[in-house]
């Protein structure tokens, strides 16, 4: 905006009229105002787009119905429900700007709402941790960047790994999905429920697998090599994850029974940071002894 | 007055809308190797035809008109018949003088070098070798060979300095390398015509369907692809993988052509992939490079994109002076001489 061509037609205007005086109050306050329109613009400009991707949210999706364990988010951990314990450490987190639970039980929205959370109501035909996330993210009237989606039944998940994958997909705009993975244990290499990973150069990934990857030519595990196994944490791009429901399953995800190639197969780009956890999940019963063990002996309530 | 250059290097950012690059005017073929001649099999290319790329191309045209650019083209298009070249190298470490090996009464070199010359989508075809034996063998059956050095450490270098080293420029390289007497021409046009309708990747090559038994053979690399045949991986392992660590019967898995075939733009214009093939051999190994032993793998960790075609063929590998007898016996078999 230049305030001269503003003023230059009446200038013309006031040399005819013969007050120079005048025509400078007018210059005065024409200047003045584009002044003050340009800083409250760029305050209003910076307050919201200091940083790409900054308004970050992490939903905690639980279902109650389960074939293997039935309402698992509610299972007592020394104490306290393990979604309770799942939202503390969600919390903790600094790049999240608010914590919220997504659940379709009434049972479990009860519960989080006497700790304090904030509680979404989803429906009970979503099929995946995704799409639950995706659904509430939709019915929040503010505007996130990042969704971050978190598995409930990781109770001592680290916040430094959220803020990680949520500062990662803040640094790489093509990236619409990022995720973490953890040094491989060998005697984990042939589990296939554990997920390997291999990235390129940058930290994409190339690909996720529940057979050994990188493979070798004698087909055993490679003491020497730093195999990366993939932690349950995702962080999704929150436009990218408005279109992800409705991608149709496609092979490799369909063989190897795993979401996050979904993905990859489409095309999109998933970054990926490594980190050092012991993935600690709650899958049955059995699970809740050992991590009440492992609390109690690393001193932690 | 109208430059060969392209014009456009607009960069459409969703996943596989390709940035218009690369001006495709000539083919530049390497084969490697030894081919007898053996009616074409069965060929099923994904979606190599020009025509996608004049869509590509009428689109990125359209974008810049709306910006208010003037656009002027003139590309060839891939029917008109380029320049090819192929190369060859020497060095075996299990079967010395393989090139030259006698496969019914012709050397396989010369064989394979019958069949490139079938393949429509290249102009020229070349032999680059290190070795004065089979130089003067490719002289005396009619064949143009460029001389390359012995530190050549793989096809893709030896295509490099041998591109190099020739006064015509080319838009793309095959390196048909290898120990597979039975391709056919139609699988190096349809890698041809891969590369030239997806001008983001840097390299092409085939696969063609696993047979169950070979699942858990690390010999045989097996390759898995997205939804626009982007390579997405290379394993000796079985992949896709799945809970029971079993081989699925239904699943069509894939494998690598591996010594076979691979198509690398190498275009001297402004185009951004153009210096790919002198760029390939000096670039690092990487770690899963190294660790599955393949040389593809460097290119998907670098970051490059690599276009896949699904062929029908059954490879007939070369290595040793047996399968030698096992080739020409399937020969006589098949009535081919």
């Amino acid at each position: 905006m230049n305030p001269m061509s503003i003023c230059t037609p009446s200038s013309s205007h006031s040399s005819s009229s013969g007050s120079p005086t005048k025509a400078w109050i007018i210059h005065g306050v024409v200047v003045g105002a584009a002044i003050v329109a340009a800083i409250g613009a760029r305050g209003y400009l910076l307050g919201r787009s200091r940083r790409f991707r900054s308004r970050a949210i992490g939903i905690i999706p639980a279902r109650f119905a389960s074939s293997r364990f039935q309402g698992k988010p509610l299972v007592n951990i020394l104490g306290k429900p393990m979604i309770q314990r799942t939202w503390e450490r969600a919390k903790l987190a600094t790049t999240l700007d608010r914590v919220v639970v997504a659940t379709d039980d009434e049972k479990i929205a009860d519960c989080c709402r006497r700790f304090g959370a904030d509680v979404i109501m989803t429906s009970e035909s979503c099929r995946n941790g995704a799409e639950r996330c995706s659904e509430a993210v939709q019915k929040l009237e503010k505007k996130y960047d990042i969704v971050v989606n978190i598995q409930g039944d990781e109770p001592l998940i680290e916040p430094e790994i959220i803020d990680g994958i949520v500062k990662a997909l803040q640094v790489t705009p093509d990236a619409v999905f990022s995720t973490a993975v953890t040094p491989l244990k060998p005697e984990d290499a042939f589990d296939t429920n554990r997920v390997k990973c291999v990235v390129d150069n940058l930290g994409y990934a190339i690909y996720f697998s529940r057979g050994l990857i990188p493979f070798n030519k004698s087909g055993k595990v490679n003491l020497h090599f730093p195999y990366m196994l993939h932690l349950g944490i995702q962080s999704y791009d929150c436009e990218f994850l408005k279109l992800y429901p409705k991608l149709e399953p496609t092979p490799l995800q369909l063989e190897e029974d795993l979401e996050q190639l979904k993905i990859l197969e489409n095309g999109y780009k998933i970054k990926v940071i490594k980190v050092d956890h012991d993935a600690h999940g709650v899958d049955t019963p059995e699970d809740v002894k050992k991590i009440e063990s492992l609390m109690v002996e690393k001193n932690l309530s």
